[in-house]
């Protein structure tokens, strides 16, 4: 048996947000068992998430505008006719293509689009293999380029099951009450055996491959789900308020009956395979299952692609795939290079996504390609010159019809191919979109609103308004937003953050909030609160602002930038720490988020965590396509930072107050201990227990007090420390009790030989300085200085060490007036032994 | 070294119906032949041969 083999399952459509609850409920045991030996997440998709392309995305590693599936259907190469998108169609060269070239042996079952099948070592069943007329009376021979190798066609063809022979049995765990619906006006029932007979076949394929073919690397692609979901999620729990009670009863467990059906086939692939075998079941989207639901679709081609949610499901496991953990940030894009890498084989440059090497138990660093696409030599590659027939491919172009991605072709020929043009130019404009493009998208869109009827252009103006909006062309946008208005009624109605962004532009900010408050009233929903929280947000008003975005991500929780806007906002309200853990969550949702990192970058040096913030502002920089001017800004800074000893600032009034705590800290050997003999001899009461006793080290003792080693768990004991002073060291400050006021006297010492002093202290080599204690120590007093001046009940003064020595009255001075009280000075004065330091220093030297 | 782990159903009470059920589509191309076969006994009808 061959190593290193990889099976990739394709499930369209499939959704976290429903596998969750029935994974808890015990009906996806075979996914679930997967997930208990493997990694899980979400999968981001791309925009426009329209299957063909996506799945070419998953094969190719590169973007649409790269590979060239642009549509559902495409254009025939003579112009005279439409069909199914088909391989000719893809520019780019996919994983099994790319494995061919190195020998390896690939199985692909029903990849969408896999048709004419590619002539690579192993087996392609296309995309055709599964397509039967609904008709029992008409024949289904399998067309040349269906399978490949041909030889493969004698042992397949009878594993494509018809809708025909679809049984009660199969019928009624998906409608129980299938008896009810009357078929001759309802045709739900002849869609769903469709639907199952489809892909009934792909799996029967697949199954057999599996058992009887020597393969390193298998695809398969299953439909059900999305198309299941398409016809009957309006019907899926809870109900809709414009569902009919009577349809909701007979079609409300059609979905799950999908899932459940998918995660049997699932098992037995499982059965198939063996212990040294990699598996990847993945979406290419989710499927909005919420009150989000749409139920009258509007009408326009591949409109049912709004059901579709941003985020697909990941599930990986393997000998070398990570055990049990959630794995974040992943990107459809993601999955070539990462199969690749699997393979130990190079990932093209020109590939637009990564390796997620957080899956992998053994990380080795991916090697790279500058393209696939210039290597020579045979990628078991079709012949694109090869005639294909047109629009003759009925049951295919059928399908799409019915779901409602295609229009029905009732026109003339040239009137189709013009209309198929537009969309296919219209989509390469939203893929540029997607990816910040928009000069380009632009450009494309300007050249399609000159188009005539029968074309229609009011899509390419909601874009063309998008893209307006966004590079801040605001009279550019009106005018948009003014001939939608004209040409539909219903413009008027649903593009209200359109004009609440333009009323925004010209300043008017109560206007567009006033407008979006009113829409809220009627229609609220997680985008509103978020647009709403955004013009809070502009005017500074950072309270309001903070609980629109809280109220976004109540109604909707993995909208990744719902929960960047928030970590913002509460960085400017000054909560750092849960500014820090929400764009932290932002980022677990989409990975390659600038901003996010920006703003998590932000709220980490305001932490005081300089190396981990120079950490995010170096990936917010790397992300961002472009120059990315703040995060290279505020990585300037953190480096000077890092370099140049953080600021550090007295926070104090110099008054006396009542009942006060004296509290001595600093690192670890920073001069607390002199601190606290010049306090003892200055006449304040010390907090100490003697445990510790003097040494070498400290010749007059250590001043220390026990409970204060606990303090991260146990606080209440410091009204003890009223009036006296006691010695807590600079990490565990920040859990004193908020109940006292705070004197703080922090003892500061060059960095360098506070570490010294330490490495003398436990017999180390003093000329070997660990440069990663040095960079926490300079954290550890980057935070205190925050943490202070957040802490309403502390004062703190900073007091150097080498003065203490130098110049003993004039902290003596300063200690006494930070107290407030009446100290002996003289006495304080004389608790300095000079010689002992200087004693320290030579037998260091 | 590794076994595949095919679980071939080997309970002899276990009778396949005409009518079929999801489970034995689920188990792919065995499942399904072994079904057809029954069915188109019943059926006294070769499906194979349409496709011919």
């Amino acid at each position: 048996m061959k190593k290193n083999k990889l099976l990739l399952i394709g499930w369209d459509a499939a959704d976290w947000k429903l596998i969750g609850p029935m994974m808890a409920r015990g009906e996806m045991p075979a996914l679930k068992s997967v997930i208990d030996r493997g990694v899980y997440g979400n999968l981001g998709t791309m925009n426009p998430p329209y299957s063909p392309m996506l799945w070419s995305t998953v094969a190719t590693g590169k973007t649409p505008d790269k590979h060239g599936v642009l549509n559902f259907i495409e254009i025939a190469p003579d112009m005279k006719g439409l069909r199914p998108v088909t391989t000719a169609s893809r520019n780019a060269r996919a994983i099994w293509n790319i494995l061919h070239n190195k020998g390896y042996k690939s199985n692909v079952v029903g990849w969408w689009p896999s048709f004419p099948a590619e002539p690579i070592n192993g087996v392609v069943v296309s995309d055709k293999f599964q397509k039967i007329n609904k008709d029992p009376k008409k024949k289904n021979p399998i067309r040349p380029k269906t399978i490949h190798p041909e030889t493969m066609v004698k042992e397949l063809r009878d594993l494509r099951m018809r809708p025909y022979e679809v049984t009660q049995a199969h019928i009624l765990p998906f409608f129980p009450r299938a008896k009810e619906i009357n078929q001759e006006k309802d045709k739900s029932i002849s869609t769903f055996a469709k639907l199952l007979a489809e892909n009934v076949s792909i799996h029967n394929a697949a199954t057999n491959l599996m058992r009887t073919t020597e393969w390193d690397f298998m695809a398969v692609y299953y439909d059900m789900i999305d198309h299941f979901c398409h016809a009957y999620m309006k019907y899926h729990p809870p109900k809709l308020a414009g569902v009919p009670q009577r349809q909701y009863d007979l079609y409300k467990e059609a979905v799950t009956g999908a899932y459940r059906m998918q995660d049997m086939m699932l098992d037995r692939k499982l059965q198939l395979i063996d212990d040294d075998t990699t598996v990847i079941i993945m979406s290419d989207h989710g499927f909005e299952s919420t009150n989000k639901r749409i139920l009258k679709m509007p009408k326009y081609p591949a409109a049912p692609a709004l059901d579709h949610r941003q985020f697909g499901m990941f599930v990986a496991m393997g000998p070398n795939i990570k055990k049990n953990e959630k794995i974040f940030g992943l990107g459809l894009i993601d999955i070539a290079p990462t199969i690749l890498h699997h393979y130990n084989l190079p990932v093209g440059e020109d590939m637009d996504g990564k390796v997620a090497l957080d899956i992998f138990k053994k990380v080795t660093p991916p090697k790279y390609i500058k393209s696939w696409e210039d290597v020579e030599g045979d990628f078991g590659e079709i012949d694109k010159s090869a005639k294909l027939d047109s629009i003759s491919e009925q049951e295919t172009m059928e399908q799409l019809i019915d779901l409602g991605y295609v229009e029905r072709p009732d026109e003339k020929i040239e009137i189709q191919v013009l209309k198929t043009s537009c969309d296919i130019k219209h989509n390469l404009a939203r893929v540029h979109l997607g990816k910040k493009d928009y000069q380009t998208a632009q450009d494309i869109l300007l050249e399609l609103i000159t188009e005539k009827e029968p074309v229609n252009v009011i899509p390419f103006y909601m874009d063309l308004l998008t893209i307006s909006l966004k590079i801040g062309a605001f009279d550019k946008a009106e005018e948009y937003l003014t001939i939608l208005r004209e040409a539909d009624d219903e413009f008027k109605v649903n593009t209200h953050f359109a004009e609440s962004k333009i009323l925004l532009s010209k300043g008017k900010v109560t206007e567009a909030l006033d407008l979006l408050e009113e829409v809220k009233k009627r229609r609220p929903n997680s985008e509103l609160w978020y647009q709403i929280g955004k013009i809070h947000r502009r005017i500074s008003n950072f309270e309001k602002a903070k609980e629109s975005y809280e109220m976004a991500i109540q109604i909707e929780t993995d909208r990744a930038k719902f929960h960047r806007a928030l970590a913002e906002v509460l960085l400017r309200l000054g909560d750092y720490q849960e500014a820090a853990e929400t764009a932290l969550t932002s980022i677990e949702l989409v990975k390659y988020y600038p901003e996010a990192h920006y703003t998590l970058g932000e709220a980490l040096e305001k932490l005081g965590d300089l190396e981990n913030a120079k950490i995010a502002f170096e990936t917010a920089n790397r992300l961002k396509p472009r120059e990315f001017y703040r995060a290279e800004k505020a990585l300037e800074n953190i480096k000077d930072k890092l370099i140049i000893p953080a600021e550090l600032r007295d926070k104090t009034d110099y008054k006396y107050r009542e009942n006060q705590v004296v509290v001595v800290s600093g690192l670890p050997r920073s001069g607390t201990s002199v601190m606290m003999q010049m306090l003892a001899k200055g006449g304040l009461t010390i907090l100490s227990d003697g445990k510790r006793e003097a040494d070498d080290s400290n010749p007059k003792g250590y001043f220390e007090y026990e409970p204060v080693m606990a303090l991260y768990k146990d606080n209440k004991w410091m009204g003890e420390a009223q009036n006296k002073a006691v010695k807590i060291v600079a990490p565990l400050l920040k859990h004193i009790n908020p109940k006292y006021r705070y004197k703080i006297i922090f003892m500061k010492r060059d960095l360098s030989e506070v570490v010294k002093s330490q490495q003398k202290m436990i017999g180390k080599d003093v000329n070997d300085l660990p440069i990663t204690l040095l960079n926490a120590y300079h954290d550890q007093l980057n935070k205190i200085e925050v943490w202070k001046e957040k802490e309403p009940g502390v004062e703190l003064i900073y007091i150097d060490y080498q003065e203490v020595l130098n110049d003993t009255q004039a902290i003596v001075d300063k200690v006494s007036s930070f107290l407030g009280s009446t100290l002996d000075h003289k006495a304080m004065v004389s608790a300095v032994d000079k010689k002992l330091y200087r004693n320290k220093i030579t037998s260091k030297k | 070294m590794s076994k595949i782990k095919q679980k071939q159903n080997t309970n002899p009470a276990y009778k396949i119906t005409v009518d079929g059920s999801l489970g034995l589509l689920a188990v792919g191309d065995l499942g399904f032949r072994a079904w057809r076969e029954i069915k188109n006994k019943a059926d006294k009808k070769n499906m194979i041969d349409e496709e011919e």
